[in-house]
């Protein structure tokens, strides 16, 4: 076949001054032209269009093909799923020889035994909750940045605990959060974001 | 806009945790999520990790989804960037023979038509990104040139502008295998 000169150089126009990129938008898009009253008598236009329309065809063909998802994608993607959001009850540990998972209410018992362990605690009870991916990825987005750091290796913990009568809540709040995360990072590895402590009640 | 409304749901509920409505919503997008990596790839490989990745990331990143886009454009976007990040793989080469040799009447034309496929799948595949992107996005799943300009995060002119290149660039490829 010999090759046509209409398809030039981009920004080319045909000698009737028809812009070749949008004649093949046209073709592309199946859409009406711009100037169909030119388009019916110009000569060079209506040699381009059919043309183009030749050329454009394998690429129409291709676009025609029915193309599905292999089998077994889906459930791929949902296995993986799945685990991932069973590592929301955990916190997570990711080493090079594999995952440790250390249960939420792991977590919270180191933290309770730390607290009761300070001088004026009476009772403590704890939840440790890790963190969740949409809390790290809200708090990314705060900071401007869009990395979503490791999840399930940070800690959020609440505790509630009981104070003896003659303790300064405050003083004694931030004892036991040293002591809460001192002990659950040594004993666990994780990485203990917050805690929460709520002064309960006094004896 | 009944799909967008039902993908509206489903991802409210996907965001509160269950997993079985992530899993519906990516029981209907999975097509164009695979067939969009597929273009963008040139190969089933290829296409089938980046289909994956996008999925699981989707399901990662559902927080981040505001709602100001439908959510297969939110998707398009995840599949885009993991598709620009892929390394093309060394697999791909064993499509050169994939496209069977056989001698049964007829099949001439058939594995022509065949091997024509392949090789225009190819020629898009060898675009560069910011041409293949558009064109795949727009010839391949019919999304308009705005909505375009919201997954590739620029102007709609741009989109236009780019879309002209990648047309010519692949009919310049074509013409040559005539």
């Amino acid at each position: 076949l010999e090759v046509t000169p209409v398809l030039g150089r981009a920004g080319d126009r045909l000698p009737c001054g028809a812009d070749i990129d949008d004649l093949f938008e046209q073709v592309a898009d199946g859409r009406p032209p711009t100037d169909p009253a030119h388009q019916q008598s110009c000569p060079h236009c209506r040699a381009a269009l059919p043309e183009i329309a030749n050329l454009w065809e394998p690429v129409q063909a291709l676009a025609a093909e029915h193309i599905t998802a292999p089998p077994g994608l889906l459930s791929r993607v949902m296995t993986r799923i799945r685990a991932l959001a069973q590592d929301a009850w955990h916190g997570v540990l990711v080493g090079d020889r594999g995952l440790t998972r250390i249960g939420a209410r792991v977590v919270g018992s180191i933290a309770r035994m730390a607290a009761a362990r300070v001088p004026g605690v009476g009772l403590a009870i704890a939840r440790g909750r890790t963190v969740t991916s949409e809390e790290e990825a809200a708090e990314e987005r705060s900071r401007g940045a869009s990395r979503v750091g490791v999840a399930g290796s940070r800690t959020v913990l609440e505790l509630d605990i009981v104070i003896r009568y003659g303790s300064d809540a405050r003083v004694l709040a931030e004892r036991v959060r040293e002591t809460v995360i001192a002990d659950v990072t040594a004993l666990t590895g994780l990485t203990v974001k917050t805690v929460d402590i709520t002064v309960a009640d006094i004896t | 806009v009944r799909d967008d409304r039902d993908d509206d749901w489903l991802v409210d509920r996907a965001r509160s945790g269950s997993v079985d409505a992530f899993e519906a919503l990516a029981r209907r997008h999975r097509d164009r999520v695979y067939r969009t990596a597929l273009r963008l790839t040139g190969n089933s490989y290829d296409a089938e990790d980046v289909a994956q990745e996008a999925l699981v990331q989707a399901w990662q990143r559902l927080d981040t989804f505001r709602g100001d886009s439908a959510f297969a454009t939110w998707l398009y976007r995840i599949v885009v960037t993991r598709a620009y990040n892929v390394r093309r793989s060394t697999r791909r080469m064993e499509l050169v023979d994939e496209v069977p040799e056989t001698a049964a009447p007829g099949a001439d034309r058939v594995v022509e038509e065949r091997q024509q496929r392949h090789d225009l799948a190819e020629a898009i595949a060898a675009l560069p990104f910011d041409r293949r992107a558009p064109l795949v996005l727009h010839q391949f799943e019919g999304l308009s040139y705005d909505e375009i300009a919201v997954v590739l995060e620029v102007s709609t002119a741009t989109v236009r502008m780019r879309l002209f290149r990648a047309r010519r660039e692949l009919a310049d490829r074509m013409r040559d295998w005539r």
